[in-house]
């Protein structure tokens, strides 16, 4: 398994554990009517670091057992493969955005019901998050392609 | 995904080059192994330059590592 192989697992099951986290309690608070902007910002902030301080060891660990730089350039397949793969994350991530705009209305139409105090906030909270869900969905889907392709030219 | 319609003879040429490795071959063209194995299986299309690195490597033609046929994936 070459580094960069190593590099994308290592993000994916990152983003799996830290991300599914993250989102599951966002989703929970603002389907319970209990959305905190503050909360969740913070919230944000320390799943964001705690990915850093997982991944950056990690693959540091990685990169010393397959005896390679972390900063070693990729060679032709490698650079195929992230192509391929940046290319369909990048798609997906189009129709993701474009679901999240059309999904705009619903959310702000639940936000009036369920945050009368400040519905402006709660909509501009959710909206970012669900921004937030369709980035690193994509890019889990990115990272998860390239393991495949690895796989399947190995 | 389509294995390309073109094969080689890179594990031989490796046997008769004192059974060199794959991460030798590797090093020596500034690939990984693993993309020196997944072109020796015909898993992976090198680029020209990368096939002629490799025929340099071995000191060989081109026309001696890999083979173009297309003819037998159309039958």
């Amino acid at each position: 398994m070459t580094f960069r192989e190593k590099n994308a697992w290592i993000a994916v099951v990152t983003t799996l554990v830290v991300w599914i986290f993250y989102f599951w309690q966002v989703a929970a608070a603002a389907l319970s009517g209990a959305l905190d902007g503050d909360r969740v910002f913070w919230l944000f902030v320390w799943c964001f670091g705690i990915s850093i301080v997982i991944m950056l060891p990690v693959n540091i660990v990685a990169a010393i057992l397959a005896r390679q730089n972390m900063d070693a350039p990729a060679d032709e397949r490698e650079r195929e493969i992230d192509a391929r793969a940046n290319k369909i994350g990048l798609t997906l991530l189009e129709w993701l955005m474009v679901g999240v705009i059309l999904s705009s209305g619903l959310v702000a139409g639940y936000a009036r019901d369920a945050y009368a105090a400040d519905p402006a906030g709660a909509t501009a909270v959710m909206l970012i998050n669900l921004m937030l869900f369709a980035l690193s969905f994509a890019a889990l889907m990115r990272e998860i392609i390239q393991i495949v392709h690895f796989r399947m030219m190995d | 995904m389509a294995r390309p319609p073109i094969t080689n003879q890179i594990r031989r040429l490796r046997f008769e080059h004192n059974e060199m490795t794959q991460q030798e071959l590797a090093d020596r063209i500034g690939m990984t192994r693993q993309t020196v194995a997944a072109i020796e299986h015909n898993k992976y299309s090198p680029s020209l330059e990368a096939a002629f690195r490799i025929a340099e490597t071995f000191g060989a033609p081109i026309g001696e590592v890999f083979f173009w046929k297309a003819e037998e994936k159309d039958k």
